[in-house]
């Protein structure tokens, strides 16, 4: 029923769904999110709203390896959240708009209280500006609230989190993420969560590019591969996600090829579990930034030679440390494999006889995003 | 230092201090000799790139450079360049077939140097043999580079003239073809505007060019380079697209130039090019022919007939003299050669300083002429002025001041001398390579130059090498560790150049001498010793005394400016070099680089930085040198400062300073004052010169106390600021290696908590120590404090290292220098106001709510006072910011309504007028004209070298008005403009009842014997004030400057002055209330 439906053109489809959004709307006890006011149509928030996709994405998140503890992210009208609770998992959902927030209680007390609630914006949590945070958003009192333990880094996984990443600050959400991984903070606290997150077509590839793909590979790739090990689980088309056109109600598009772009875009379910050996005797959450500041320092000028990017990275001599990582001189940039930044890294940290190895400095980055 | 990076080490965790003199691992070098040393990897030189592209060339180029600086010695250096490309000519060309079969093999070329020897020296012989070619390619070249001289006409016959005339001969002269082509002139001033409006981009994009063109063109002459000049005048001429970028004032440049030194047929062949470029010549270009004919001793009826058709152009020979920027020895030839022609000619006498009085009736009392003029003397005699004059003259001149710190000074161990003498080698190296590199960098811009590129060619020869090179060492000295970025590092040399450059002028130009015999004169109205019979204020005396010459020094775009210092930057970068072990200096040592190009990430930005090498960091602290500098201008003044007449004359001596102090590139605000009749300033100019006329001491007591207690490692609760070294530490016990991710981050946290407090420490200390090494310097000396004023019309004193604003401590540092008994009132002044600590958590908010203040910033304000109290509960610091500004809103709008009022009205205007296009202006109630500097931002982009550096400007005019911050700053710059003009009111006011007196802001000071009677004017003042219909008149003004002429049909003007017209109701308060007020100034 879903699968010949999300090859039609937008206007199609939009014809042809008024009747299969409400039918499911039913079977999955939910009427009320329809007065949900339609916002602007770029910020519209996605939600997952078709079941097969929840059962597609089901065995992704149960595995049986020991952790059945969900964490959803602004689940909405509920589908995946049922999904699983079916399967049996226990699931803490975290939603951002109040509207859905009795919907989601009822569905939990029908379901066996595995179930919790809670309004609040997971983006939001532990926000790095160490200045005073509404207690909602701190992520240590709401762990304690649900009773989830720290594993070690070098355990299993006490935790998974899935949702939809956000498109309206995408990059700076990003970066929150990152910084959180690598510096053992917010949700990394309690060891090594496990994300599965739908991106946007463009960003996922971002995220998984190498040498192999030079006019994709960023700074980024290389920080997202080097913390987690990446793994592109599902594609979905961008329309079975869109409330409006699902619903039937829609609002005059800005333009048209932004809406045209848009739809016409998969999101894809990306697996990201962090790395067992992210953490060594070099790379530590206490110097990463200076791993960051290097790879992107790197990528300012992503087609020069590594020989002339290291002169601006660090006092030690260039042809020394080239020799030690075993490189060419004449190696690019775009040359270098996800580790090789991370061994570039740690030689260079590692080297004994230099009291000084970087010319980085703390008050250069501002890290507060 | 210590704020290097805490965490490393082998768990990656604790810290090293690194010591000095520990040796750096020493690389083979491989085939990357030691002349191409790794930092030029960025430079774009043309030689730069071939590296890049093969070793083989790198190694090649390296014996073609050799062969170069060989040939080099025989020819002047400014060929170099050249001589480069010449080289790099035969190594594009096929017969060097071996080298490419080399770059080939170069894996295995590199391993078999033998072979590599070998094929060197067979380079070597060919190079032998090509020498010949070269050497008489290089002649072939440098004829083709001669400088251009006989400009290449676009119009047929216009050309077709010229060239007949050159080939006649005997050649008719040159006085002949100059009569006939201004007779022929086209009667056109400039060209008609060729752009569409519609491209807003691309033009401005083209007026930038065409000022930076004429910037150049003014430069080269300034910088006796004026055949270069010519040649590219007539480069750009030559190409009709080109040539329409031309415009009169370039043609006018090179004629005055041409002029100047009597070089009568350069001067034909430009008028030749504007009569092609079809402009016709105005006064100056006449002005130029006539100072030629002048200087050349021409006869008398080849003046009369250019006089003759000057008149037939509708141009008064009286202007000659009156309306045209020439110096003096300029205006002198000119009527040397008037008077030739007219014998009987009188040049206008210069108009007499106009007496014409303010007519502001605030200011009616000051000029009035009933009483004779009051304000208060220096207590010094004429003599002991004199002598200070020259003394302040002497320190401008040599444009630097050397200041002892008061830092302790080391102990003269042997590390100490050793470090010192270290440094010392250093620096004359460097001295010497600076120079050389800054001769290759001026070929290379020359070359550009030649060959119509935009070249910094005349602004690199204002100044000799040697005084760019020691400019260049200063920076290096006081990079912070830290490093600067490269902006503002470029956009400060630049400035400095320019700055030196003006001095230098005034010098050349003996206006030293004129000056002194000025000012000499004005003391006898100053001195306690002389009287003068006219009753005038300084000012009017200093007017009375001469007339002001117009400023000819231009400043250059900024883009001019950023641009030198940047290349001055990048030959720091690539020059600077030291051994990479400091503590054995030898020749075979291999050279590391000083300072490092590095960026930094700023959310989304990347920002350019220029950071020293740790190891020369540790060196200067090691030597502890203990000598700072300063630039003359930042250093108070040791006479009474020259009296404000302009928006550009006054204060220092010769050092440029500005009326109204501005972000460097935005220029409105100059344009407004020149712009404005000059008795409305009268009221700013007198308060700003009185104001500086304060003589000042060094409280010798209180500086001995605090040095002791500076030097005692501060005591920030006295406001004495401890050094870095006393900042917090990180705890010191190592974390074992299985410490937990947890515990790692917060050390990280700790870490860049420490190093935070640190550097705010450090340039806390820093501040102190310029401020105290200065104060040391002027101890037991008299000194003024030269003042000028933001764009809203709030005084400032110039110097910024020291002077009566800011800390407790700062003040308490200075005196009056003329002291006077404590008045029995004088116990007032020590009066302390109870109750303070309550009420300073909400009193920023309550003051800044009348200027707008949101609701979210208020929050924040309240919430950093209450962290600030120790002794409040800190987790309820949230709800408790919350709830208080919730609070003060809700009771601040009950009794300021009528306030809001105004407020919303002056806002909404404001909004009104920045989307109708235009920035908002006012005049104050003593008539300063006020533009808010707020426009979108330009962003203006300078490539290649290093890095691509962009500024943005939020004060380009060009760009239209930023509404959001025009409307939100408009109430709390309208309410600054009243307060500093009641600042001067009182100020003016004061001193002609005899006070001295002297202000920050809205903090008034005067002998505490007086306090009594400033007490009672600044209050009169400000119900005179306040009782004009200031808003009334703000309305009129608004109404007249925005919604009348042309504009006045549109319907969003009409909107705008229905929104003006509608002037609020002041509130009912009783201004007479004010007088009797305790509190009223506290």
């Amino acid at each position: 029923m879903w699968a010949p439906m999300a090859g039609l053109s937008p206007r199609l489809t939009l014809a042809a769904f008024p009747g299969a959004a409400r039918l499911c709307l039913w079977r999955a006890g939910a009427a009320r999110w329809k007065g949900v006011p339609a916002r602007n149509r770029l910020e519209s928030k996605r939600y997952i709203l078709s079941p097969d996709l929840a059962e597609t994405m089901v065995p992704f998140l149960l595995r049986n390896d020991g952790c059945d503890l969900i964490l959803e992210i602004n689940p909405g009208p509920g589908i995946l959240t049922r999904a699983l609770l079916q399967r049996g998992a226990r699931v803490i959902a975290l939603e951002s708009d109040k509207t859905f927030i009795p919907h989601l209680e009822s569905l939990g007390k029908k379901l066996g209280g595995k179930l919790h609630v809670l309004h609040c914006d997971f983006f939001k949590l532990d926000p790095r500006s160490f200045g005073v945070i509404k207690p909602v958003v701190n992520s240590k009192l709401l762990f304690q609230k649900f009773g989830i333990e720290t594993l070690p880094w070098s355990k299993g996984i006490p935790l998974k989190v899935v949702g939809i990443f956000p498109t309206k600050n995408e990059k700076k959400m990003i970066w929150k993420v990152l910084h959180d991984i690598y510096s053992c903070t917010s949700i990394y606290r309690y060891g090594r969560v496990e994300l599965n997150f739908f991106f946007n077509e463009l960003e996922s590839q971002r995220m998984m590019a190498n040498p192999l793909n030079p006019n994709l590979y960023y700074a980024l790739s290389v920080l997202w591969q080097v913390a987690y090990d990446v793994k592109l689980l599902h594609t979905e088309p961008w329309s079975s996600f869109d409330m409006c056109s699902q619903s039937g109600q829609r609002e005059k598009p800005e333009s048209k090829e932004s809406l045209e772009q848009q739809t016409q875009q998969n999101l894809c379910l990306i697996q990201l579990t962090p790395h067992k050996d992210l953490f060594s005797q070099h790379l530590t959450s206490v110097n990463y930034d200076v791993f960051f500041h290097m790879t992107k320092q790197c990528f300012l000028k992503r087609h020069g030679k590594l020989i002339d990017h290291l002169t601006s990275l660090s006092p030690i001599d260039a042809m020394d440390i080239l020799k030690k990582i075993r490189q060419d001189k004449t190696i690019k940039i775009i040359d270098m494999y996800p580790s090789d930044f991370k061994c570039l890294f740690e030689t260079i940290e590692c080297s004994k006889d230099h009291t000084c190895k970087w010319l980085y400095d703390d008050f250069m980055e501002d890290v507060i995003v | 230092m210590s704020a290097l990076r805490w965490g490393r080490g082998a768990a990656g965790l604790g810290w090293a201090l690194w010591p000095a003199g520990r040796p750096g691992l020493l690389a083979e070098e491989g085939t990357l000799g030691g002349l191409w040393g790794c930092r030029r990897s960025s430079s774009a030189s043309p030689c730069e790139q071939d590296r890049r592209r093969d070793w083989g060339h790198a190694e090649l180029l390296e014996v073609l450079e050799a062969r170069v600086r060989q040939l080099q010695a025989d020819n002047v250096s400014e060929m170099r360049a050249k001589l480069l490309d010449v080289a790099r000519i035969p190594e594009a060309d096929g017969s060097q077939s071996p080298r490419k079969v080399e770059a080939g093999n170069e894996g295995a070329a590199l391993g078999l140097t033998s072979r590599w020897a070998q094929k060197l020296h067979k380079e070597k012989l060919v190079m032998q043999k090509r020498k010949q070619k070269l050497e008489e390619n290089l002649q072939k070249q440098a004829r083709k580079h001669q400088l251009r001289v006989e400009p290449q006409l676009l119009n047929r016959q216009l050309a077709g003239w010229l060239q007949r005339w050159e080939r006649s001969t005997p050649r008719s002269p040159w006085e002949e073809q100059l009569a006939q082509l201004l007779q022929e002139a086209p009667k056109r001033l400039s060209r008609e505007e060729q752009h569409d409006q519609a491209n807003r981009l691309s033009k401005m994009r083209y007026e930038a060019q065409q000022q930076r063109l004429l910037a150049f063109l003014e430069c080269c002459v300034l910088a006796d380079q004026l055949p270069l000049a010519h040649h590219v005048l007539v480069m750009h001429h030559s190409k009709s697209r080109q040539q329409r970028a031309l415009t009169l004032p370039m043609y006018n440049t090179l004629l005055l130039g041409w002029a100047r030194k009597g070089s009568f047929k350069e001067l034909v062949y430009v008028f030749f090019m504007m009569k092609d470029a079809g402009l016709a010549p105005d006064l100056l270009s006449y002005a130029a022919a006539l100072q030629c004919m002048g200087r050349l001793d021409q006869d008398a009826s080849t003046i009369q007939r250019c006089l003759k058709q000057m008149a037939q152009d509708g141009l008064q020979l009286q202007e000659l003299f009156t309306s045209l920027p020439l110096c003096k020895e300029d205006k002198a030839v000119l009527l040397r050669a008037v008077r030739k022609a007219e014998p009987t000619f009188l040049p206008p006498q210069p108009p007499l300083p106009s007496f014409e009085v303010n007519t502001s009736p605030l200011l009616k009392e000051i000029y009035s002429t009933d009483l004779p003029a009051s304000f208060p003397k220096q207590h010094l005699p004429l003599e002991t002025l004199k002598d200070l004059f020259r003394q302040q003259l002497s320190v401008e001149m040599a444009t630097i001041v050397t200041v002892d710190s008061v830092e302790k000074a080391p102990s003269l161990t042997e590390e100490v001398l050793q470090a010192r003498k270290t440094l010392q080698e250093l620096r004359t190296r460097w001295e010497a390579e600076l120079c050389l590199a800054l001769q290759q960098t001026k070929a290379r811009e020359a070359q550009a130059a030649r060959e119509g590129r935009p070249s910094l060619f005349p602004y690199l020869c204002l100044l000799s090498e040697g005084e760019l090179t020691q400019l260049m060492l200063q920076t290096l000295q006081v990079l912070s560790q830290q490093g600067e970025s490269l902006l503002s590092l470029a956009q400060e040399l630049g400035m400095r150049i320019f700055n030196r450059h003006v001095v230098q002028r005034k010098q050349l130009n003996d206006e030293v001498q004129a000056l002194q015999e000025r000012y000499f004169k004005y003391l006898h109205l100053l001195a306690s010793d002389t009287q003068v019979v006219m009753s005038r204020l300084p000012r009017q005396h200093w007017e009375a005394l001469g007339t002001t010459e117009a400023s000819q020094d231009q400043p250059w775009p900024l883009t001019v400016v950023v641009q030198l210092g940047k290349q001055l930057a990048e030959v720091l970068v690539q020059t600077v070099k030291m051994p990479s072990n400091l503590a054995q200096l030898q020749d075979t040592q291999k050279l590391i680089p000083v300072l490092y190009h590095v960026y930094s990430f700023q959310s989304f930005r990347q920002i350019g930085i220029l950071k020293p090498h740790p190891a020369f960091i540790q060196l200067l602290e090691t030597a502890a040198e203990r000598t700072m500098t300063f630039e003359s201008a930042e250093v108070p003044m040791l006479c009474p400062p020259l009296p404000w007449t302009s928006p550009h004359s006054g204060a220092f001596l010769l050092s440029p300073t500005k009326l109204m102090r501005s972000l460097e590139g935005t220029i409105q605000h100059q344009r407004l004052l020149e712009g404005c009749p000059p008795t409305e300033l009268h009221g700013a100019l007198d308060a700003l010169t009185q104001l500086g006329n304060c003589a000042w001491r060094v409280n010798g007591r209180v500086l001995d106390l605090v040095l002791t207690i500076f030097n005692a490692k501060g005591c920030p609760r006295l406001g004495v600021p401890s050094p870095a070294s006393e900042a917090p530490r990180p705890s010191k016990h190592r974390l074992p290696a299985n410490a937990s991710p947890e515990r790692k981050t917060e050390l990280r946290r700790e870490l860049a908590r420490c190093l935070k407090v640190a550097r705010e420490m450090h340039s806390l200390r820093t501040d102190a120590l310029y401020r105290l090494s200065l104060a040391q310097h002027l101890r037991h000396r008299v000194f003024w404090l030269p003042h000028n004023m933001d764009f809203r019309g709030r005084t400032y004193p110039c110097p910024p290292h020291f002077n009566h604003l800011g800390s407790d401590l700062a003040r308490a540092l200075l005196e009056f220098a003329q002291g006077r008994p404590l008045g029995p009132h004088g116990l007032n002044v020590a009066k302390v106001l109870e109750g303070f600590i309550s009420r300073k958590v909400v009193k920023q908010t309550v003051m800044t709510v009348v200027y707008g203040v949101t609701r979210y910033g208020g929050r924040l304000q309240i919430e950093k006072r209450l962290r600030e109290l120790s002794d409040f509960p800190q987790e309820f610091v949230w709800q408790a910011s919350h709830y208080l500004v919730r609070q003060v809103f809700n009771s601040l709008q009950e009794m300021f309504s009528s306030t809001r009022a105004i407020q919303r009205w002056l806002t909404e205007s404001a909004r009104l007028i920045a989307r109708s296009g235009l920035a908002v202006e006012w005049v104050t109630p003593l008539g300063i004209p006020i533009i808010q500097p707020y426009h979108h931002d330009s962003k203006v982009s300078i490539s290649g070298g290093i890095q691509s550096l962009t500024f943005c400007s939020s004060g380009d005019t060009n760009q239209k008005p930023n509404t959001l911050k025009q409307k939100n700053g408009f109430p709390p710059n309208f309410i600054h403009s009243l307060d500093s003009s009641h600042m001067m009111l009182t100020a003016l006011h004061c001193y002609r009842k005899g006070l001295t007196f002297v202000s920050v802001h809205d903090c008034f000071w005067t002998h505490a014997a007086d306090v009594a009677v400033m007490n009672q004017v600044c209050r009169e003042q400000f119900v005179r004030l306040h009782s004009q219909p200031i808003l009334h008149d703000l309305s009129r003004f608004l109404v007249e400057r925005y919604c009348s002429g042309p504009r006045s049909t549109n319907a969003q003007v009409a909107k705008l002055q229905e929104m003006l017209l509608s002037v609020p109701k002041t509130g009912t308060f009783d201004l007479d209330q004010v007088k009797h007020s305790t509190y009223f100034f506290s």
